[in-house]
């Protein structure tokens, strides 16, 4: 039996962890509000947990205890608002309270060099990631929140894999070959094909009540957000000097690089909703 | 044994002023990050203890006499390192020449930048030409730091400046060339002093360092106090230099 070249097993790797992550995925996603906040507790506490992983070495790696109940915090938020205990705004004002005051406690008590970025890693990355990740839960909440995170977790799906796909095929021209050698602008725009194709393939069977431009554009947009999001953490990794993610379930790569493209599409297509649709 | 230990425990100011001290004394300032590592903290923290090594080390040169301090902080091969960490020796320069600048011209030392300024941050720039326009009268330790320095690179550099010259290949001696490098109003090193265990030039002073003494230590920069110059000085001052002839006495 001929041995799989390093780009196959690396895709079949990638069909393997999402047939298997997928289902889970969408059985907690049916299961409803407590049973999914749990799921995305505890892959938001894994996450950062792997996100400071990334800067071993570095002061950010200190604000480890506070990003990690900053993040959590917007998970339990995002769960109060489901449960109907809080309005949907408490989500913005701990956003803007928690950065806050965050921020005032790093100024006070950090000596970070180079003060600026020391200020993002260690402030918003983990906010970044507690955020994005509470609207899951807040849009399993709507009247059609399965349908609505169904579709955001197949776009990402979509493009990722056509974005490879496409590079493997006819990838020539290098993005950004410093931060990460391996996207290509054909790859690119594969992923941008293969995602607004599964948006409107995925709409068409689950009916979501958007017209079909809505649903076109909708695609465009989370196909470049999840594209600049997988881009935005090879840059980060690549600024901290890390090569690889960790692996913090064996076999399964970093969460973060699962999640990287997932966390802007979140965003987007909830508020996205509250503004055309809603 | 306990007492030949204590017998040698002499304080090193009479040890020292028996022999020569070396009037020039450049440091390959490594082990930052190793310190850091061993005392379980973040790089930063070994740079910036680092950064408290400078001034203690200075200061005690500068008291015992010595008229030349070269410290390589920064070599034109260290962008390579992951951006977190340049950008955390860029910053940590910049602080350490804001601050300490007065302290150093009320010691009456002159600071000099050794090395390329143009891929330096323009911030980084003037505070570093600020510091040798305030100090540049000064008549005690010359003190030059070594940031974005490479010994081939500045070897280049005096090469296009020699060609661009026009000076006839006959006129071209070493004297000659030497007035072309960076270093042309300071005299060779004659002691290089490198932390860190490790026992490499890594392209520093090349062309200065020919007969310079070299001494190794396995002490990590952070870790290098004034015990340490101390120790430096003293295996110095038993070396004996030859430049090439024989030594007199045989």
């Amino acid at each position: 039996m001929a041995r799989l070249n390093k780009i196959e097993a690396h895709l079949c790797h990638r069909v393997f962890s999402a047939s298997i992550a997928l289902p889970i995925l969408f059985l907690f996603i049916l299961l409803g509000p407590p049973w999914l906040t749990v799921l995305v507790l505890v892959i938001t506490v894994l996450a950062a947990f792997e996100y400071y992983r990334l800067f071993r070495g570095t002061l950010v790696r200190k604000s480890l205890v506070p990003g990690l109940i900053l993040a959590v915090a917007f998970i339990v938020n995002s769960y109060f608002i489901s449960v109907g205990l809080l309005d949907e705004k408490s989500l913005l004002i701990l956003a803007t309270v928690g950065l806050s005051v965050a921020f005032i406690i790093f100024c006070l008590f950090n000596r970070t060099f180079p003060f600026s970025t020391g200020a993002l890693f260690s402030i918003a990355g983990p906010s970044y990631l507690g955020f994005a990740m509470a609207h899951i839960v807040l849009l399993r909440r709507l009247d059609d929140g399965t349908q609505w995170l169904a579709l955001t977790f197949l776009i990402v799906f979509g493009t990722d894999t056509a974005a490879f796909l496409g590079g493997r095929k006819f990838g020539k021209y290098r993005i950004a070959p410093r931060i990460s050698p391996n996207k290509t602008w054909e790859g690119a725009i594969a992923g941008l094909f293969g995602g607004v194709l599964v948006a409107i393939i995925t709409n068409f069977f689950i009916g979501l009540p958007i017209s079909i431009l809505q649903i076109f554009l909708l695609g465009v947009g989370a196909s470049l957000l999840a594209q600049g999001g997988d881009l935005a953490e090879s840059a980060m990794k690549r600024y901290v000097g890390v090569k690889d993610t960790g692996e913090l379930i064996p076999g399964h790569g970093g969460i973060l690089d699962r999640l990287d493209s997932v966390l802007p599409v979140l965003i987007l297509v909830y508020y996205a909703l509250h503004l055309v649709v809603m | 044994m306990a007492r030949i230990g204590f017998l040698r425990r002499t304080t090193g100011e009479q040890d020292l002023s028996k022999g020569t001290l070396p009037a020039h004394v450049a440091i390959i300032m490594d082990g930052n990050g190793r310190w850091a590592e061993t005392h379980h903290q973040p790089r930063e923290e070994g740079h910036r203890a680092g950064v408290g090594s400078v001034r203690s080390v200075v200061n005690y040169l500068a008291k015992h006499g010595i008229s030349y301090v070269t410290l390589f902080a920064f070599s034109t091969e260290n962008w390579s390192r992951p951006d977190w960490e340049v950008y955390t020796l860029l910053e940590l320069l910049t602080e350490a020449v804001r601050d300490e600048t007065s302290a150093l011209h009320e010691n009456n030392v002159k600071i000099l930048h050794l090395g390329r300024l143009d891929r330096l941050s323009s911030v980084l720039q003037n505070e570093i030409g600020r510091a040798i326009e305030i100090t540049k009268h000064n008549t005690g330790l010359t003190l030059s730091i070594a940031f974005d320095y490479g010994g081939r690179n500045e070897i280049v550099n005096a090469v296009r400046r020699v060609v661009a010259s026009g000076a006839s290949p006959s006129e071209i001696d070493e004297g000659f060339f030497a007035q072309y490098l960076q270093t042309t109003d300071i005299p060779d090193p004659d002691l290089i002093i490198r932390t860190g265990g490790e026992s490499r030039i890594s392209n520093f002073l090349l062309w200065q360092s020919a007969y310079s003494e070299f001494y190794t230590t396995q002490v990590h920069w952070p870790d290098f106090d004034e015990k340490e110059v101390e120790r430096a000085l003293e295996a110095f001052q038993v070396r004996k230099r030859r430049y090439g002839s024989l030594d007199s006495s045989h």
